[in-house]
């Protein structure tokens, strides 16, 4: 089966009048709930770059986005729609989590690594198999990776439950012991959970960059997710191109679930992710699925969601605010037609003429 | 407690009647030929407002009413984005996903001011109807006696599906928008405005299948308690290639499977490797049939780039 998800390119402007939109819709939604949008708004403003902690969280949540949306981007970009970074990352995350708790005696400069390691070969290996089956037997990878995320966090569940129960945990709570110190991200920021995971993420963008930019599986990728007719005739195997997006993704997001262990929870513990997978999705659409779009995708919906919790924290206002304007923007984004009907550059081209005949109308 | 007994029977067809509605809702969408991932979307609302009528009104069939609306209403907010305005239905049919997901989190708060789930007296259940004579029957009294009328309608909606696809002017356009849209609206068929009809139904089964889940047994909303059953339905449908009558049996055996997880849950088997069962039955349905996981539209495209590989 041909999956009928070619990436397209998304200008600026899509991006920018997609977010107005959301916020519109967003600010609707709180006068229903009879609340003052700009209130509301202005709380979530601050509570995302109101001072050096708003900061803070705002990168401390963009940090599991970078990984997940660089993780849904690569896969993207091969014309494979992955949505099952969340289960990938579920995996990593209890993969770090073991190998953090039970290799001892290392430094810092050899755990974290390992770790990393570790949680990409499981990340990998979970989005194997939708790749697996959607090369060798066509079944539909959306519905096999929406599909496993399920089985991903009730095998988690099922295996901290039975095999690495914390200690004096008597099952009420689903979590590991905690990782060793020698495999706990160092804090960037004293008095805040921003941790060097930052660092890696930013890293792993980078790494995307030179991976669909600079190397020929990048090309192959780039032409099979737009092409996969042409990457054909060109002498391109498609099929071995989508499982390498795959399970680079599935590795990505594997990490992306360590870093969140090793930088915040230090445990791996049950449900801890609150749909990161998704957010990353999004995240990655918003920013065209382009390396620079997915940073700067990333930090927004980071944004938000610290925003959003500030927002909770002090009015009655749900966070699942930001989790449905998220998904508002992302509608519009994709709605072509719609966005065809706001010829930005032709306004401003206008505007440009306007400003030129009124300075050249002026008197010398 | 055994494994089997007979009111296991009467579980499997109250949780088969849920998946089997939204699974004949998946089959429009498949013949019109639009590949709709907004099924859940549209149960969750459905479990949401088939709550919030039954509490507001006191009455399950407003409730049920209300859950149809929902069901309606994203549905429409589909079409809009993906028919009107072009958008890539993967990509705004997750979209919708999350924004639900969110909304009846953020509903829950506002209206009833709590999180997690919401439960009340006031909330008014589907009755359970004794149809007279039933429990005459051998087999059937133990399926079909004191489920409540959403159940009855699910199980006949099969029918109702197989005459309107297949016996109705209608159903004729549904199929031919799905099977070449090109040619059909060659023929004078306005095709957008069929698959408009086509998500709208899709739309208001699953609505009312959501309200079948929050009405249906406990009368309670919880969050995200739609649990994914939106998406077996599409594997479902495509797993029955599209065929009513298959749809039926595939939904009975997810029922089964759901049925069989509640059960033994509450036997000494870990509940997490028992509820994983439907979702991996998906995976498992999606590998045994291969050639059977084409949704219409890609059939070409597809026959294309195999010949091409």
């Amino acid at each position: 089966m041909n999956f009928d998800f070619r990436q397209k390119p998304i200008e600026l402007k899509t991006a920018v009048i997609a977010v107005i939109f959301g916020i519109v819709i967003g600010g609707i939604l709180m006068l229903v709930s009879k609340h003052d949008p700009f209130k509301i708004y202005a709380v979530l403003f601050n509570g995302a770059f109101g001072d050096k902690f708003a900061l803070a969280s705002s990168l401390r949540w963009t940090i599991p986005l970078l990984f997940t949306g660089v993780a849904s981007a690569i896969a993207f970009r091969g014309g494979m729609f992955n949505i099952g970074v969340e289960g990938q990352m579920y995996l990593g995350a209890l993969a770090g989590a073991l190998t953090g708790i039970y290799l001892t005696g290392l430094s810092s400069w050899v755990h974290i690594p390992l770790i990393i390691l570790a949680s990409a070969l499981a990340g990998m290996a979970w989005a194997f198999v939708p790749a697996l089956l959607k090369v060798r037997y066509n079944a539909s990878e959306v519905v096999t990776t929406l599909m496993l995320n399920y089985v991903a966090i009730y095998l988690t569940d099922y295996l901290v439950k039975y095999y690495f129960i914390a200690k004096g945990s008597y099952g009420q709570t689903i979590i590991t012991d905690q990782i060793q110190k020698s495999a706990r991200m160092p804090s960037l920021i004293h008095a805040t959970q921003l941790h060097a995971g930052l660092l890696i993420g930013i890293l792993f963008v980078v790494l995307f960059y030179f991976l669909i930019k600079k190397s020929k599986l990048g090309y192959e990728i780039s032409i099979s997710g737009i092409n996969p007719e042409f990457a054909r005739y060109g002498g391109v195997s498609v099929n071995r191109v989508r499982m390498s997006v795959m399970l680079i993704s599935g590795a990505v997001a594997g990490v992306g679930g360590a870093v969140e262990v090793m930088g915040i929870t230090w445990r791996f513990m049950s449900h801890f992710s609150p749909n990161f997978g998704f957010d990353g999705i999004l995240a990655s659409l918003l920013g065209g699925n382009t390396p620079i779009g997915v940073l700067l995708g990333a930090l927004f919906m980071g944004s938000l969601k610290a925003g959003a919790l500030t927002v909770e924290r002090s009015t009655d206002v749900s966070r699942s605010l930001a989790t449905i304007i998220q998904g508002v923007i992302i509608c519009f984004v994709s709605a072509r037609y719609l966005m065809a009907r706001f010829p930005v550059s032709k306004w401003l081209d206008g505007f440009k003429r306007n400003n030129r005949r009124r300075n050249s109308d002026e008197p010398h | 407690m055994s494994l089997i007994d007979a009111s296991i029977l009467a579980v499997i067809i109250r949780v088969t009647a849920p998946i089997l509605l939204a699974t004949i809702g998946a089959l429009f969408s498949e013949k019109a030929g639009v590949p709709n991932i907004t099924l859940e979307p549209a149960m969750l609302l459905g479990a949401f407002f088939g709550v919030f009528g039954s509490y507001y009104t006191g009455s399950s069939v407003l409730g049920a009413v209300s859950a149809v609306a929902a069901g309606l209403l994203v549905a429409l907010i589909f079409a809009l984005f993906t028919l009107k305005w072009g958008g890539d239905e993967i990509v705004v049919g997750v979209a919708i996903n999350v924004i639900m997901g969110g909304l009846t989190i953020f509903l829950l708060k506002i209206i009833f001011h709590t999180s997690g789930s919401f439960m009340s007296p006031e909330i008014i259940g589907f009755p359970q109807l004794d149809i007279p004579l039933l429990d005459r029957i051998p087999v059937l009294k133990y399926l079909f006696a004191g489920q409540t009328w959403v159940v009855y309608f699910a199980f006949l909606s099969v029918w109702i599906a197989h005459v309107l696809l297949y016996k109705t002017p209608f159903g004729m356009k549904i199929i031919a928008c799905g099977e070449n849209p090109l040619a059909a609206a060659t023929v004078g068929v306005n095709v957008y405005r069929i698959r408009l009809y086509a998500l709208l139904i899709t739309g208001g089964l699953c609505g009312l299948a959501g309200s079948q889940i929050s009405l249906g047994f406990l009368s309670m909303f919880s969050e995200n308690m739609t649990a994914g059953r939106g998406f077996i339905a599409v594997a479902a449908v495509i797993f029955a290639r599209a065929v009513p009558v298959r749809v039926l049996f595939i939904s009975l055996l997810f029922g089964l499977a759901e049925a069989l997880s509640n059960q033994l849950q509450l036997l000494k088997f870990p509940s997490e490797l028992v509820l994983m069962l439907p979702y991996l039955l998906v995976v498992l349905f999606l590998v045994i049939q291969p050639d059977r996981f084409r949704w219409k539209k890609w059939k070409s495209a597809g026959a294309v780039s195999e010949s091409g590989a």
